[in-house]
Formats: C-alpha cells, structure tokens, sequence
C-alpha cells in the first residue's frame, strides 16, 4: 500500500494533536480520586498530643516502636517514623498537628517518580511500591511538604524513600487507617472525601460560631488533599504552607517533555518527507539519466 | 495469683479496645526491636499510669492527683497532728517513704492490675476495667478490716445485708469519691464531700419518724452504724520490727473483735452526731521507734479510738433488739476501763463518761 505525502503529513499531525491533547492517565485517574476517594480529616482542636497515631502506626507497620515523645523533642519524620506531631505550645497547653503524606490530588512526589513507584490509588492516596524505587531522591526534593524520607542501605549505599502508605492495605479491605483507628478523640476522622469536606467546613463553622479564628486547609489545595486539616491557627503556625505548589521545575519538565516528544515527531515527520521527496526526485530522474547514459555509450 | 497470670496478655477485649491498639511501647517503654530478654525490658515501666492516663482522661486524672488514694493525705494529717515532722530527710519522713508510701496507688493500680502493695499482676489480662475489681483491687487493700465485715468473714457474723441481700460491690456506693473532689483533702477521708453517706440512698429516714420511733428519737443525735452495725476489727501495737532477714517490717498484735459507741470526735454540719462507732487505730506512740526517738511528740492530740464506719450493715441487731439492749449497757460503749492507760489522754474527748439509763 502506499502512502501519498499528503496522508503521511496528515497522519503526523493528528498524532502531534492528540498527544498534546490527550491529558496523562494520571490526571485522568485523578479526577475520579477527589470525588470518591478515601481521606482524612485532621481536627487539632480535638487532639490532645496523646501520640497514639503516632504509637499506632509504628505499631501496625511494624517500625521500631518508642515511647510517648516528650513534645519539646519531637521525633522528624524518618525511615522510622512516618507519623508524628508537631506540638505547639500555647499558653501552658501542648496542642498538635498530625505530620504524615498528605496524599495530594496533584502530588509532586508521582509527578517526578521516574520509575513508577509512586503512584495514584483509585481510592484517593499516592500508593507506594517500594520494589521500583531507584532511590533517585526526587520525590523527597519536590514535596512541598517535606513528607518522603529517604533510607540509605549501609552495606550497598543504595538508597528508598519511605513515608505513609495510608495503611493501603487495611484501607483496601475496607479498614480505616491505623492511625485513624487508635485515635481515642476523634480528631482523626476517615470517609469519603466528599463527606469529610462537608465535615470539616461545618466544623470551621461551628468553631467560627464559638469565637475561634479555624481554617479548613486541604480543600482545594494541590488539587486537594487526601488528608485535611481543621486548624485553629495560621497554616504557618502548624507548619503547613499557606498555598502549596509544585514546584516550578517539576512544571516545565512537563512542557519539555511535551516539546521533546514534539520535536521527535517533527524530526520523524521531517525525514520521513526528506524521503519522500528525494524518492520521487530519483524515481523522476532516473529514465533521462538512463537516455544519457545510452547515448554515451554509442 | 501465678506469674504466669500476672503478665499474660491474650484478651480479645483488650486488643479490640482503644488502648490495644498502640502498641506496648508507647506506654510502657524498652526495645521492640530487641531479640533478647535483657535489651527488650531496658527502661521499661511497668506501671505507666503517670503522665499517660490523663492526657485524655484529663479531669479524672487531674481530680485524682487530690485524691487520698494518690496523696495519703489522711496519713500525712494524723502523723503531723500528732506533731510528726515529715520533712524531707526527717526519720518519721523515712518510716513514711519506706512502709507507709506502699499505700499509694495510681489508675492502673485500680483499673488494669491489683495493687503494687500486694504484688501487682494483671486483673483480667491488661483489659482496662472502667470499674475496678471488688475482689482484686478494692478488698486487695481494704481487706482485713473493712472487706471481712462486708462478705461475712468475720467469725459468727453475717455479712453486709448490701452484700448479703443485694450483692453490691464496693463501686455501687463509693464512685466518684474514690477520685477525690479535685481539692487538697487537708484531713481525713471524711473531709471528702462527695464521700456516700446513708442518708443519701436511705432518704426515707429522714420521713418515717411516725412509724419508726427510734428513727424519730435518735435521728441526728447516733449515726447509723451505732444502731445497725456489729462488732468490727480492732487493731492494736502496730511496729515497725525487722523480719528474719533483718529488713525492716510491720507488725501488730492481733487483732481483736469489739463493738465501741463513743462520742464523736468529727462532729460537723455534715456528721452532727453524737453517738458514733470508734475503732482503735493499729498506731501506737513507739510505732516509729526503729527510726528514731519520740517521733510523734504529741500523740495524744488525737484519739487513738477514731470515728469508724463498719460495714456489716442489719436491720436488727443485739443493740437495737429493744430499748434496755443498749440503754445502760456498759459493754456496749466505750468507757475508761475499756482504754488503754497510757492512751487515756488521747481519747479523753471520746470516752463515754455518762452511759444512757435504761
């Protein structure tokens, strides 16, 4: 069969469209998450520092286990720790805000993850798969959250990043999250998202109603997080951004990815033409040429 | 109780509880991680109540600091009324520290194991129990005496007819009281305000006077027990001795079975009346004496015959079979020749000194 110039340029850039077009899996994937998806809602004003999230969740995953943290000194995040606190002391209180991935809509962790270890769950949380990690680091460079912790392995230097898997296995059977589940307050509350949202804006409300400056953060940020926060300060006092973003380099690897894959269907589409034409110069040259040739010969 | 049971932790409840679900650790401290004995129990505490229960069970625990379970405050009031020096390092503040600090006992002391006193373990497999064991945690202490009189294990005398009748434990009437009112108790248990009293169940005494003319005689001037207790336990010559290991220890004479009416020493607005039971208190002036010389100077200032509640509660007893069973009774009340002469000074204030004619 064969393919005239003009079918062949038409077909290059239809393809050139549709992959400019057509939005990433992942986005698609993400859209269904913010509406059905599985999340918590944080609610400081009912923590009372009491570390069983924290407890709990070494316990279950089965991370070398400590006692209660004095709050002053309060463990980071680490290979080891993938929940904990950031206390804040106000007046002779200790209040709290649960520290662990924020399992955002748009997360900048999966937009850099060069292997596919991390991924979007269909329930709402960046899954993990340990395994395809190449211990590249970006993940942990790019969060504006500061969540991915990497593990260097002392024998082989190689290093894995680490943080929470939103108890993926538990929630995949229908369970809250560990952390979720020791919780003797109520301030960490798991659902449908879409519940929670409504949840969490009621409760603003009503601690609004009752004098108190609360935010409801996590809403719409990063296209939404899986994990929100009733918070009754500024977000910096929590140690939360006050408008998270991804960073910039994370954005323009998109466009250049984009412009890369451009410029290999232009080069294709360019040498492919180069082809055509120079086939069709030969195929018009050729009979004249074997005249000429002939003609020298007598 | 076996050390097998003291530590076996393999109830369903407990794990299906909210304070199952954090692990040991966070609590109770050592190395998870450890593959041996020694390494896993380094700085482990076995009891974790301090500092842990009340960070959600605030007002409880916060109450409870007050509570003379916690503080032994009611020990703290005898020892310096009768002008004991407590002070840190004091020889009396030893003695305390070293045999009478045992007392002292904390949530789990109550709500997951039996008390360190007895040698701990865990009631019923780490399951915290909203309400303590009679058996193992509140009789554990409150035993010999009070927990004798109530299950009728005093020789030839019936139990409490709350125990016997309507087999109450002890949380049925004592419940919030047992944290205190979250004040500093500045005397003895009886300064609690929320101590249970008779009258609080038993409201109708107070308006049956017509059919019940002994209620209408003596309502406000006898407390109940003077009517409707029996004998009780007495306990004399308590001292501090050494055992055959040369440790230091408490011993007592027995103790002896008596059935006291005295005047009351707590008169109040609260407990106006006259008449009331008296139970002699284990101390004596030498109880101390290993520790040093006359350490309570003024042991007189208090009366070694103290205001008493038994709890072997009937309808009927022998003092209130018929008027003349109490009335002129010298044994039932206690009269100079029933003290102690060396003790008479203290108890002065609570000897009968005129026995109601017949």
């Amino acid at each position: 069969m064969e393919i005239s110039r003009k079918d062949f340029l038409k077909a290059c850039a239809g393809a050139a469209t549709l992959m400019l077009l057509k939005p990433p899996a992942s986005v698609l994937a993400k859209e269904s998450q913010t509406e059905d998806g599985m999340a918590m809602l944080v609610d400081v004003t009912k923590c009372v520092s009491c570390w069983w999230c924290y407890g709990a969740c070494k316990n279950y995953n089965g991370l070398p286990e400590t006692f209660k943290p004095d709050p002053e000194q309060p463990p980071p995040l680490s290979p080891d720790v993938w929940t904990t606190l950031k206390p804040i002391k106000k007046g002779d209180e200790w209040h709290s805000r649960k520290q662990a991935c924020n399992h955002c809509t748009d997360a900048a962790c999966v937009a850099v993850c060069p292997t596919g270890a991390l991924s979007y769950n269909k329930l709402g949380f960046v899954q993990y798969d340990k395994e395809k990690c190449s211990g590249c680091g970006y993940c942990a460079e790019f969060c504006p959250f500061g969540i991915p912790q990497m593990e260097s392995n002392k024998i082989t230097d190689v290093a894995v990043m680490d943080k929470c898997t939103f108890c993926q296995d538990r929630v995949s059977n229908g369970e809250q999250p560990a952390c979720a589940a020791a919780c003797p307050t109520g301030a960490i509350r798991f659902g449908k998202r879409a519940e929670l949202v409504k949840e969490g804006n009621e409760r603003v409300g009503t601690l609004g109603e009752a004098g108190a400056k609360a935010i409801f953060y996590g809403e719409k940020e990063l296209g939404g997080l899986h994990v929100m926060y009733v918070i009754d300060d500024t977000p910096e006092a929590y140690g939360l951004p006050v408008d998270p973003e991804i960073p910039a380099p994370v954005l323009v690897r998109d466009v250049l990815k984009l412009f890369g894959v451009g410029t290999v269907v232009v080069t294709v589409a360019g040498l492919g033409l180069n082809y055509i034409i120079a086939r069709k110069k030969i195929m018009t040259s050729e009979p004249s040429s074997t005249e000429d040739t002939k003609e020298e010969r007598r | 109780m076996e050390v097998w049971q003291k530590v076996f932790v393999n109830n369903a409840e407990f794990v299906k509880d909210i304070h199952g679900r954090v692990g040991c650790v966070i609590c109770h401290g050592g190395n998870s991680t450890a593959q041996d004995k020694l390494v896993a129990h380094q700085n482990l505490i076995a009891d974790p109540s301090e500092g842990n229960c009340d960070t959600c069970h605030k007002n409880i625990a916060h109450m409870n600091e007050m509570s003379i379970h916690t503080t032994l405050s009611g020990f703290h009031y005898n020892l310096i009324a009768r002008g004991g020096d407590l002070s840190e390092g004091s020889p009396l503040n030893t003695a305390f520290e070293n045999h009478c600090q045992q007392c002292h006992t904390t949530c789990g002391q109550c709500h997951v194991s039996r008390p360190d006193e007895l040698g701990g373990g865990l009631v019923s497999e780490h399951e915290f129990r909203e309400t303590p064991s009679m058996q193992y945690n509140c009789v554990a202490c409150h035993g010999a005496r009070v927990g004798d009189e109530y299950l009728g294990k005093n020789e030839g005398l019936p139990g409490d007819v709350h125990w016997t009748k309507a087999g109450m434990t002890c949380t049925r009437c004592h419940s919030e009281e047992l944290h205190g009112s979250g004040q500093t108790v500045s005397g003895t248990r009886y300064d609690n305000p929320y101590l249970v009293k008779c009258e609080d169940c038993h409201t109708d005494v107070w308006t049956d006077t017509e059919g019940n003319p002994q209620h209408e005689q003596h309502l406000g001037d006898l407390s109940c027990q003077v009517c409707h207790s029996l004998a009780y336990k007495n306990c004399y010559n308590c001292h501090i001795s050494l055992d055959q290991k040369g440790i230091p220890c408490l011993t007592s004479d027995p103790s002896e079975m008596h059935f006291e009416i005295g005047y009351n020493p707590l008169r109040s607005s609260e407990r106006p009346y006259k008449y009331v039971v008296l139970r002699h208190i284990p101390d004596c002036p030498d109880t101390c004496a290993y520790y040093g010389e006359d350490l309570l100077p003024d042991y007189d200032a208090l009366p070694t015959w103290k205001y008493a509640t038994p709890h072997n509660i009937q309808l009927k007893t022998p003092q209130n079979e018929s008027c003349d069973s109490c009335h002129g009774n010298s044994d039932l009340f206690l009269i100079e020749e029933d003290v102690d002469p060396e003790e008479m000074d203290a108890n002065r204030n609570v000897i009968i000194n005129e026995i109601p004619e017949p």
